[in-house]
């Protein structure tokens, strides 16, 4: 979808981008990441002509950049900012409208879109549409810049550092709602950061650049598991197995598990012969406690052995990562943790021994293939 | 958000005023200057009593102004389109290399007093309109240059950036982006150039263009107070009016959009 056939970009005597091959796959999220004065930047801009190669060639959707002109190239592409870029004299709908304008677009057709836009990007239109950019928030301005970019819908975004003028909290919002918009519309972005956590967050391949050089191009799983050289094993940081446990999700590695209704003690004094311990759930199938098998025996009413305690802390969605996870059987010193739907209706559970034979699969491309996390809900017979 | 809301309670309280007491004198004169010359020679016999002519005779206040008006006018639309077009010029990439010049340029100019610019442009051009609107002009075009340069280079780099990134043509960013957001800045540099003109086209009778200048110098030389009133009230008048109608017009624009200043944070 984006080629670049070794692109270098010279300023004299320095070479911001130095010989890079790089191919965008359709529909696929690609991360430049390295440090400031990596070539990233630069790199992101030839492809909708900002910056021209001085050697190399650069193609979108199969054609060579240059046989268009700059400007009908760059309609069809979407483009978003750090800083935004908001116009400050127009407002939100206008903003929105600026690529379909410029294509002509017709009144009825643009309103349409516009709504449609702020409505994805999470700003109801009815409060936003009419405000100026000196109104809102950063996060909210940075919705609307994704919203603009997207307008046209071209099949293309490119995204120069999106979320990094934003606070953390609202950095990670953004990315989680961006995430929910790409999987949506499947485009294909390149998207540059230097920050590596976001990379990790959300590519589904990271191009690593340092000097104006790629490094090491691949899936985040795989750099994180074999980086390429040493620069790359201290780039992504000496907690890259934790990072990488952030890539994969519980669903998927989490086990089905009976559940006992605590009322049932009959069923509890049959399984307490097998398994020490027990997930407790009440009459509704919402989620109680643990229950220590070996206790229950010398304990006349059940409900009153049931450990309630930290199961709130404990307790994992299928959304979350095995890096949460992990987190939350450090923190309740648990080695085996409960997995909860939203309303706490227990799902599966989720041991160490999962979470460790994730360093020991070979890494399949999705990150959460399969399903064992159902069944067990609604509590036993 | 609570700078805006101060600078709208601002605008509130200040916005009725200003208008309402120009269009009040203005009124006043008008009516003075239109009842032939009837009220004015009484009031300003009773506040001059010593003299035996209490108002120009030479021409009718209301010609004096027309002849003034078309000074300003002629000179200071001059000035804007050549001002605005030479700011946009240099800060164009092809005329970028002239830029440093035109700055200097236009300090430089702007140092020299009028009446000097009207002394050197009198060997060249003769006596009467010409000159005058020579030299109008060129004292009020830099003013207009610095404030549009001034105008463009506050406009923020990511809005032009995000305008080309989008496909914008060069001649839609200026159209689009740069001009509306650097608007504000020149509008101000032609309402001080205007305004300036007002006051300093009188030096224009001293070479015989006429306007308002003309009573002043008549009650200069012949000291006679009555004209001296004549012509300076009704230019200050005159200025008072234009710069009111500038004041509504920047407000109209900041209503319609945010000013650059506040937007530039955004």
């Amino acid at each position: 979808m984006i080629r670049f056939d070794a692109v270098a970009r010279r300023y004299g005597p320095v070479a911001a981008v130095d010989g890079v091959s790089l191919d965008i796959r359709e529909q696929e999220l690609c991360v430049l990441v390295g440090p400031s004065g990596s070539g990233k930047s630069t790199l992101l801009r030839m492809a909708n002509r900002l910056v021209e190669p001085t050697s190399g060639a650069i193609s979108v959707r199969g054609r060579d950049v240059r046989d268009l002109r700059p400007e009908d190239l760059r309609r069809g592409i979407g483009y978003v900012i750090q800083s935004v870029g908001l116009f400050p004299h127009l407002d939100v709908a206008a903003n929105v409208a600026t690529v379909p304008r410029l294509l002509g677009w017709d009144r009825a057709r643009i309103e349409q879109r516009t709504d449609g836009m702020l409505a994805l990007v999470g700003l109801d239109p009815g409060r936003y549409r009419r405000r100026f950019p000196h109104e809102l928030s950063g996060g909210e301005a940075q919705r609307v810049g994704v919203a603009r970019a997207l307008a046209s819908d071209p099949p293309i975004v490119l995204m120069d550092e999106p979320f990094s003028a934003v606070d953390p909290l609202n950095r990670l919002r953004l990315q989680d709602e961006f995430l929910q918009i790409q999987r949506e519309l499947r485009k294909t972005v390149l998207f540059v950061t230097h920050d590596v956590d976001e990379a990790i967050r959300l590519a589904d391949r990271i191009a690593i650049l340092r000097a104006g050089r790629l490094v090491q191009y691949d899936a985040p799983e795989r750099i994180l598991e074999a980086p390429a050289d040493p620069f790359v094993a201290a780039f992504v940081g000496a907690d890259r197995a934790l990072k990488r446990l952030s890539r994969f999700a519980v669903r998927g590695h989490a086990r089905a598990v009976e559940a006992f209704r605590v009322d049932d003690e009959a069923s509890i004094r049959e399984a307490a012969r097998q398994r020490r311990f027990l997930w407790i759930v009440d009459e509704r199938g919402v989620l109680l406690g643990s229950l220590d098998t070996e206790l229950a025996n010398r304990c006349g009413e059940i409900r009153s052995c049931v450990s309630t305690e930290n199961i709130r802390d404990m307790a994992v969605t299928p959304e979350a990562s095995l890096k949460e996870a992990l987190s939350r059987m450090l923190g309740a010193s648990a080695r085996t943790i409960p997995v909860v739907d939203s309303e706490f209706h227990l799902l599966g559970e989720l041991s160490l021994r999962d979470v460790e034979s994730v360093s020991e699969k070979p890494v399949s491309a999705g990150s959460s293939a399969g399903s064992s996390a159902e069944g067990g809900a609604g509590g036993g017979p | 958000m609570s700078r805006r809301q101060r600078g709208s309670t601002e605008a509130l309280n200040r916005r009725p005023v200003g208008p309402w007491i120009a269009l009040g004198i203005l009124a006043v004169v008008s009516v003075l200057l239109s009842s032939g010359t009837g009220i004015w020679r009484w009031g300003m016999s009773l506040l001059f009593p010593g003299t035996d002519t209490p108002v120009y005779p030479r021409a009718d206040p209301a010609w004096l102004v027309g002849q003034h008006l078309l000074l300003v006018g002629v000179s200071s639309v001059l000035a804007v389109a050549v001002g605005l077009g030479a700011g946009i010029l240099v800060t164009r990439p092809r005329g970028l290399s002239f830029l440093p010049a035109a700055e200097r340029l236009a300090a430089i100019v702007q140092t020299f007093p009028p009446a000097a610019v009207l002394a050197l442009s009198v060997p060249a051009l003769g006596f009467g309109f010409s000159p005058t609107i020579a030299a109008l002009f060129l004292y009020s075009v830099l003013p207009i240059v610095r404030n549009t340069l001034e105008g463009l280079r506050l406009v923020s780099a990511d809005a032009v950036e995000a305008a080309r990134g989008m496909g914008m043509t060069p001649a839609q960013v200026l159209a689009r982006v740069e001009l509306p957001l650097a608007m504000p800045v020149i509008l101000a540099g032609i309402r001080t150039s205007v305004i300036v003109n007002v006051g300093t086209a009188t030096i224009g009778a001293t070479i015989g263009a006429g306007g308002l200048g003309a009573p002043i110098v008549s009650g200069l030389v012949n000291q006679n107070p009555a004209f001296l009133m004549e012509g300076t009230l009704i230019v200050g008048v005159l200025a008072l009016t234009i710069d009111t109608a500038f004041a509504a017009a920047e407000s109209a624009l900041r209503h319609a959009g945010p000013a650059t200043e506040v937007s530039r944070n955004g």
